[in-house]
């Protein structure tokens, strides 16, 4: 194979490999940021519906406790 | 891809009960906006009080569950909320299919310029390689082209300085040969001369009956020839054997050399009419004895045959180097012959070289026997004027000081 073939195909692989992994990087970190915050907002929106649920199982107990009192 | 988030969140709460030793859940709550989670997929049984991310694919759609436990009284809950994430995943497959594309534009750049690049950079190579195909098919005059100073720079400066060694010893080699042609053509005359007389007289004597005084008169020619042609063969030898022999120099006063020259020349008997002058500043020169003095007698001996009325030998110390000048003021030779007077069967005057017995070989002794001992020999002359031929030799210094 001649030497300008060789090294043409080198310079062609060199450049392959690193966009390829340019890319692999840039997707791979992009999504993972992405999946970070959304598991952060679900776990935010969790913990906001386990309190509104919590505070109104109180409220219906308090309620329940003083309805029984008055009868 | 943080603006999806909000969307599709679907909430289902259990009641966890207590049955004869087994944990039984019961669906007490449930809204779902992607209307995906059914009550026998949303429960996880294992589910902790501590919140639990798991992420899972159904039907297409990719889903993040938080699972969460909690007693409220005597109530036991389980809490779980799920998001759709399938928008983080198309994004990211979209994202994925513009960076291929991007990236397939920007390796089509590259590739036309990683092109360019190695034609640049391997260009030199190839016009090495075709000079030096055109200097092996014989064109050696042909030279790289010295563009940079990098490796292939001087790859391409060692080529031509190669192809420049090259040149000159194709030019000794053609000089040599032909030399060497010229050589056997002469000596193939040389020898042809005295061979005709020979014959010729010989042939007589056979076949005619001669008076005795012509059978003298032609013994007389065929004996001169043949001396002539055993002088021509020792000449020869002696011609050759210089090339093949090496010479032991030892470390001689030069005026002892000269005084034994000088007493030579007076003993046999100079030549009638000329007048022979020896004059020698003292000197350390390394010689081998009896080579130098061939090569003095031979000098001298040439310069006797010039036709002048006398003979100066010259020697003399100039600088690092000691000179021996033989000067004569005879017919001197002309200027286009004098580079050739040293080439072996050369002569200047042909028909008078062989009636003194000369074969053309003496000076060409002179200068092999001259450059054995490291020097050199030129010859100066104006028609007419004279000739003098200059031997120049090193001068031991390390014997003389010490």
């Amino acid at each position: 194979m001649k030497l300008f073939v060789r090294m043409y195909l080198c310079v062609l692989l060199l450049l392959t490999a690193s966009l390829s992994f340019a890319e692999y990087y840039t997707v791979s970190s992009s999504f993972e940021n992405a999946m970070s915050r959304q598991m952060d907002d679900t776990l935010r929106q969790h913990q906001i519906v386990k309190y509104a649920l919590r505070s109104n199982l109180l409220t219906m107990q308090r309620n329940s406790a003083a309805t029984q009192e008055t009868i | 891809m943080a603006e999806q988030t909000a969307e599709s969140l679907s909430v289902t709460l259990s009641l966890t009960e207590a049955e004869e030793g087994a944990q039984t859940e019961r669906l007490v709550y449930s809204v779902s906006e992607v209307g995906t989670v059914t009550e026998e997929s949303a429960v996880e049984p294992d589910a902790g009080a501590a919140p639990v991310n798991d992420l899972f694919a159904g039907e297409g759609r990719e889903i993040l569950t938080v699972v969460s436990s909690f007693t409220q009284g005597e109530l036991s809950l389980t809490l779980r909320t799920e998001q759709d994430i399938s928008n983080l995943f198309r994004e990211s497959q979209s994202l994925q299919q513009n960076c291929q594309l991007v990236f397939l534009a920007v390796e089509c750049i590259g590739a036309v310029f990683a092109l360019l690049m190695t034609w640049y950079l391997t260009r030199p190579v190839g016009q090495l390689e075709q000079t030096s195909r055109a200097f092996a098919g014989g064109d050696y005059s042909s030279r790289a082209a010295v563009r940079s100073d990098d490796e292939i720079g001087d790859l391409a400066r060692s080529f031509n300085a190669m192809a420049d060694s090259i040149e000159e010893k194709m030019q000794q080699l053609e000089l040599s040969a032909r030399q060497k042609e010229a050589f056997t053509a002469s000596f193939a005359h040389e020898l042809k001369t005295p061979m005709t007389s020979i014959i010729g007289y010989a042939d007589t004597l056979y076949q005619k009956e001669l008076p005795q005084e012509q059978v003298r008169e032609a013994a007389g020619y065929i004996l001169n020839e043949g001396l002539r042609l055993e002088a021509l063969s020792f000449k020869l030898m002696e011609l050759f054997t210089l090339e093949r022999q090496e010479y032991l120099l030892e470390v001689m006063e030069a005026d002892t050399v000269f005084r034994d020259v000088e007493l030579s020349y007076r003993e046999s008997g100079v030549q009638e009419g000329v007048a022979l002058h020896f004059l020698c500043e003292p000197g350390c020169i390394r010689i081998e004895y009896d080579l130098f003095k061939t090569l003095l007698l031979n000098l001298i001996d040439n310069v006797l045959k010039s036709g002048g009325s006398g003979v100066m030998v010259l020697g003399r110390r100039s600088g690092g180097e000691y000179q021996v000048q033989v000067t004569d003021d005879g017919r001197g030779i002309p200027a286009a012959e004098l580079s050739r007077i040293t080439e072996a069967f050369y002569m200047v005057d042909k028909s008078r070289s062989r009636s003194e017995h000369g074969a053309g070989l003496g000076l060409a002794l002179c200068e092999k026997i001259a450059r054995i001992h490291g020097g050199q020999l030129h010859f100066y002359s104006v028609e007419g004027e004279g000739t003098t031929a200059e031997l120049t030799l090193p001068v031991c210094r390390e014997v003389e000081e010490a």
